[in-house]
Parts: C-alpha cells; structure tokens; sequence
C-alpha cells in the first residue's frame, strides 16, 4: 500500500474502531487483506479493490473501492452476518471520516453480495467507494 | 440500466456504474426501455470493451505484455494484484450476456457457469477466507466507468 492508502486505512480503521452496533457485533475483529487463522467468529475483512491513487477519470480527488467480507459460523445461520452487514451500511454509508494528511473522505454504498456458505462460514460481501478531494478542488 | 455481473454469476450492481449517472439516467432510461435485443447486445459488447482495454489481467489485446506467472506456482501475484496470465483462461472465457428484464435491458459482463473459469474466477476477485483477493473485474469496472457512461449515452443519443 501506498502512504496515502496507508493513511485511509487507518482513518477507516479509527472511524471502524469508534463505538458502534456494528464494532460491538463484530467484537472489534477487523483484519486487513486476510484474517489469522483460527480467528473467533464473527469477524470482519477489509481489501482495497483499486491501488490507483488518483482517478483521473472523475476528478483530482481519491477514490477507491473497500470490500468488506463478513464471516460467521455456519450454526448462528446466514441471517447474522446479513445484520452485521445492515450495521456496517448504517455506520458507513454516506460517514465522513477523518484521514491524516488529507482531507476527509466520504464512504458511499456501492453494493453487496451475499450471503454465500464457504467452507461452513456464512459469508457477507459490501463494497464502499471511498471518496475523498484534494484541498482547492 | 446496464447490470454488470461479477464472475460468480451474480450481479455487481447497476448501482456502481449509476450511482455517477443521476444526471445522464434520462437519456439512459429511454435508451434502455425502448432498446432492442440488437442494442442490448451493444451495450453489453461496449461494457466488455471497456474491459477489455483495461491494462492487467483482461488486457486481450495487449500492446504490451501482461505480467506473466508461472504454471508450477513459484511466483504468484500478490494479494490485491490482479492475477498473473499463466494460462490466458480468465481473459479466454470473460463473456457477456443480455436479458430483457421487463422494460429494462440488462447486459452482464461475467463467466458462464460451468466454464474452467467460473471456477476460480470468484476465489480471485473476492478472495475467500484462505486466501486474499486478486480483484481484476471491479478495477477495470471503476477505471472504466466515465468510458461505459459515454458509450450509453452515445447509444442513447442515436435512439434519440
């Protein structure tokens, strides 16, 4: 990852961090590109979908696309990962966040995929585009 | 609206082409509700071109080479890469359908189920609980879509 992405990392993760429905049904487990094994459940996964740092295609700003990946047990049923999802939606959807160095960027709904049963983990997909405008744009 | 599918069959939501389109869903919306199978199939054909042009993986017209892997695994590409060509089936079998839904045309860019690809192509793009993701579809759909808006409205423009 680049510093700037580095950066809305962890400005995502602080925002993530905060207290919320969603942080306390996740039990604050949030990993970046892939959870450590064996890892209680639920918990949650976090990939930047694009690495280019600026679009020059919409405008001088930043825009990326996050994939969150939701797991939980077979046994608690799909539905549970579906609400911790709607948590994750109602905390981040259209929430400006604060990043270092930068000026604050904007999580919009893009869309979601799911639940899928994978490996007797029920599984729960949501991308955000994060957006974000250089000072003066 | 053109729906776009990810390579496990379901749909990426139209929502991520249109969520930037407010302005043009006018022209869209007449173009799509009046739309014949004929311009269907163009609006699915300039999606996949628009993939297809992408530098990476769905590159099948490379000017340059893509970043080739190697068929025995000792340098595979790193999580949040796109996939190293090893064999070519990923950029072989991407694929587009059409669909009339009511008085909306859809057309998908995806794998057909069934096909080599369908069955790792989701492993790669959304990653899996083993493995971190290789996304390849929704870069190239980002990266693209101020190109897939304008190809829409020039289909919207000649249905006038």
């Amino acid at each position: 990852m680049g510093v700037l992405q580095v950066n809305v990392w962890n400005g995502l993760a602080a925002h993530l961090d905060a207290v919320s429905s969603f942080k306390t049904a996740i039990g604050g487990r949030i990993y970046y590109g892939i959870a450590p094994e064996a890892v209680q459940r639920p918990y949650a996964v976090v990939t930047f979908i694009d690495d280019v740092p600026f679009n020059a295609f919409t405008h001088d700003g930043y825009e990326t696309r996050v994939q969150f990946s939701i797991y939980g047990d077979e046994a608690i049923g799909h539905r549970s990962v579906i609400d911790i999802a709607d948590k994750l939606r109602a905390r981040l959807h259209r929430v400006r966040f604060t990043v270092v160095d930068h000026e604050p960027m904007q999580a919009v709904f893009a869309n979601s995929r799911g639940a899928l049963l994978e490996d007797q983990l029920w599984r729960m997909d949501m991308d955000f585009i994060l957006r974000g405008f250089e000072s003066g744009s | 609206m053109a729906a776009v599918r990810g390579p496990d069959g379901r749909f990426i939501k139209a929502g991520t082409v249109s969520d930037q389109t407010a302005a043009f869903s006018a022209a869209l919306v007449k173009a799509v509700m009046e739309a014949t199978e004929r311009q269907t199939r163009e609006i699915a054909t300039a999606i996949l071109r628009g993939y297809q042009g992408t530098p990476g993986i769905l590159r099948v017209n490379p000017t340059r080479r893509l970043p080739s892997g190697n068929r025995v695994g000792t340098d595979p590409s790193a999580p949040g890469e796109p996939p190293k060509q090893v064999t070519g089936t990923l950029q072989r079998e991407l694929d587009t359908d059409t669909e009339r839904q009511g008085d909306r045309a859809v057309g998908r860019i995806g794998y057909r189920s069934g096909s080599p690809a369908s069955q790792y192509a989701p492993a790669l793009e959304y990653g899996t609980n083993r493995m971190a993701a290789r996304p390849f579809l929704r870069p190239a759909l980002d990266a693209h879509k101020q190109d897939f808006i304008r190809r829409l409205q020039r289909i919207g423009e000649k249905l006038g």
